[in-house]
């Protein structure tokens, strides 16, 4: 019963190192944004609109790491 | 005073508050005035409730759908409120409440004319169909936010499964009866509650659950209540190996332990027998047919210890029952709260229905506008027509069907973004809460105001473009001419 209660914490903690991508993806995102309102500052606020629509893109992968752990946790 | 003195006061109150709000609050003020904030029941599934409404009568429910009409009444008063403003959708120069609300339509009409063409389907069927989405799913996000919703709950007897706690019993004696659950220490997250817990609490408060209890899982030697009568020359010692239980056990009479009952323990009881009593005394027979049903009562109690002496036909409690209206205590009934309103988007149920509505819409659209050939985007049949004139036409077969996965894949992304997104947020807003009392949690509000607002916008422009790319037709269209060679 601990056993079982321990692996459980073990796979969610597993499951959050898929995190780690999207983090690194949005870090890129916003790279390019800054580089793109660097040269053009007018066009900041597409730029803007489109980053912000790539963001939440990229943050669905984290979160479909984030329901896996949560399934693993009170689901499984 | 100087800049450098004042910035020293400042920075000494932000200390002072930050040591009041993070630990003086969880840690001294609300335990001492005995109020805890309990870590929420976590579950996936949207929990079900049984109410007793006035006029109605009694409904069974689950707290998701309350939500989710949380939410319809919400997009159902923006609409109110903007047939209102606009007279009745007359009034030709807005003031300043349509002008809002035809701005926000103006500006949902401007990203469908970005990315679809402005004809009828479009005009009549997909502009509606994605705008009611947004609406929809901004007034169940943003709907959540408001104090009350997943907070105020009913009490009610803890599953198996969920952590809760139990009735306060001094509280008890100050409210005259109503429901004050004990949290006694700070970040205490609660008791686990077996199947058994729950059957104990339910049977207290439900004789029609005791007797169902009684039917289907009462079980003789775990439940029912196990007495002994005392026959010649028996010991406790020899009683209790007989029964396989502790002489301890036989001498307090079954009582829970710990050591807020040891002052009960010198009221154990023994009982005599409705026997025993008249062959002491014959005259008592009126007297002994009532009590038959006395247990855990008043009379004929007698304190055993290792030194009483057992008379015959005495009759010895083993054990108490363990479930049954006598049989609960203060301590094992636990009980937790279940939220009347729960976010719409946290159910599965909800995400998962609206992207397979996005999903027949988005294959609606394609079969409108294309017909037939709309299902070339996965099984190229054209790319195989013309495999003898352009032998790479078998990798646009091939990519055409991994088209199918990608759609089967636009259905989980969509459902499972929606729900991770929101149910992890009220998540971390409730555990946040536990943690901290006040203040810090407002912070997270602010994250949801803004996580709420771009899930609802980006699930109606994926349905959009979707829609959008499903219309237009397929490369291999443009080759028509050459198909019929």
């Amino acid at each position: 019963m601990e056993l079982e209660i321990g692996l459980k914490a073990v796979g969610a903690g597993l499951a959050m190192i898929g995190a780690m991508g999207p983090g690194i993806g949005i870090g890129l995102m916003v790279q390019g944004a800054m580089q793109g309102i660097g040269r053009n500052p007018d066009a900041a606020g597409q730029i803007q609109t489109n980053m912000i629509l790539g963001i939440v893109f990229a943050e669905a992968v984290a979160i479909y790491a984030l329901v896996v752990a949560l399934i693993i946790l009170f689901v499984l | 005073m100087t800049t450098n003195q004042r910035g020293c006061l400042t920075l000494l109150g932000m200390v002072l508050f930050g040591i009041f709000i993070c630990a003086g609050i969880p840690f001294i003020l609300l335990p001492s005035s005995s109020i805890g904030v309990t870590l929420p029941v976590i579950t996936v599934p949207g929990e079900p409730l049984h109410l007793f409404l006035p006029i109605i009568g009694e409904i069974e429910t689950v707290n998701t759908v309350l939500g989710m009409l949380l939410a319809d009444f919400f997009v159902l008063l923006f609409a109110l409120l903007a047939w209102r403003a606009s007279k009745g959708w007359t009034k030709e120069v807005p003031g300043r409440g349509q002008g809002a609300m035809e701005a926000l339509v103006e500006g949902l009409w401007g990203i469908t004319k970005q990315m679809a063409p402005n004809t009828p389907p479009v005009r009549n069927i997909l502009f509606p169909l994605m705008a009611t989405i947004f609406f929809f799913l901004l007034a169940a996000n943003w709907g959540k936010l408001i104090p009350g919703v997943e907070s105020v709950g009913l009490i009610h007897c803890a599953h198996e499964g969920f952590s809760g706690f139990p009735r306060d019993e001094i509280a008890l004696q100050n409210t005259s009866g109503g429901y004050q659950l004990r949290v006694e220490t700070p970040l205490n997250a609660g008791y686990a509650a077996s199947h058994l817990a729950y059957e104990q609490c339910a049977s207290f408060k439900d004789p029609v659950h005791y007797a169902d209890f009684i039917v289907h899982e009462l079980d003789p030697f775990r439940d029912a209540r196990l007495t002994h009568v005392v026959e010649e020359g028996d010991t406790l010692a020899s009683i209790a190996e007989a029964w396989n239980v502790e002489v301890e056990e036989i001498v307090a009479g079954g009582l829970p332990s710990g050591d807020k009952y040891e002052q009960y323990e010198s009221y154990a009881e023994v009982e005599f027998s409705a026997a025993a009593l008249l062959a002491l005394n014959p005259n008592l027979q009126g007297m002994a047919e009532g009590a038959e049903d006395d247990h855990g009562g008043g009379h004929g109690e007698v304190v055993v210890t290792e030194e009483t002496p057992l008379v015959a036909g005495q009759e010895v409690v083993l054990r108490e029952e363990l479930v049954g209206e006598d049989a609960t205590t203060i301590e094992n009934q636990i009980y937790v709260v279940t939220p009347f309103f729960r976010g719409a988007a946290t159910d599965l149920n909800l995400t998962i229905g609206l992207s397979i509505i996005s999903f027949i819409a988005i294959q609606a659209f394609g079969i409108g506008t294309l017909g037939l050939n709309y299902f070339q985007k996965f099984i190229n049949v054209h790319a195989l027509g013309t495999i003898s004139k352009n032998p790479l036409g078998a990798i646009d077969f091939i990519a055409g069907l991994f088209e199918i996965v990608s759609e089967i894949g636009k259905l989980v992304s969509l459902s499972f973004r929606l729900f991770g997104a929101i149910f992890a947020g009220g998540l971390l807003y409730a555990v946040f809460l536990f943690l901290f009392g006040a203040v810090i949690p407002l912070v997270i509000l602010g994250l949801e105001l803004i996580v709420g607002g771009a899930q609802a916008a980006v699930f109606s422009v994926l349905t959009l473009i979707f829609c959008a790319q499903a219309m237009v037709s397929h490369v291999h269209d443009d080759e028509h001419g050459e198909a019929h060679h």
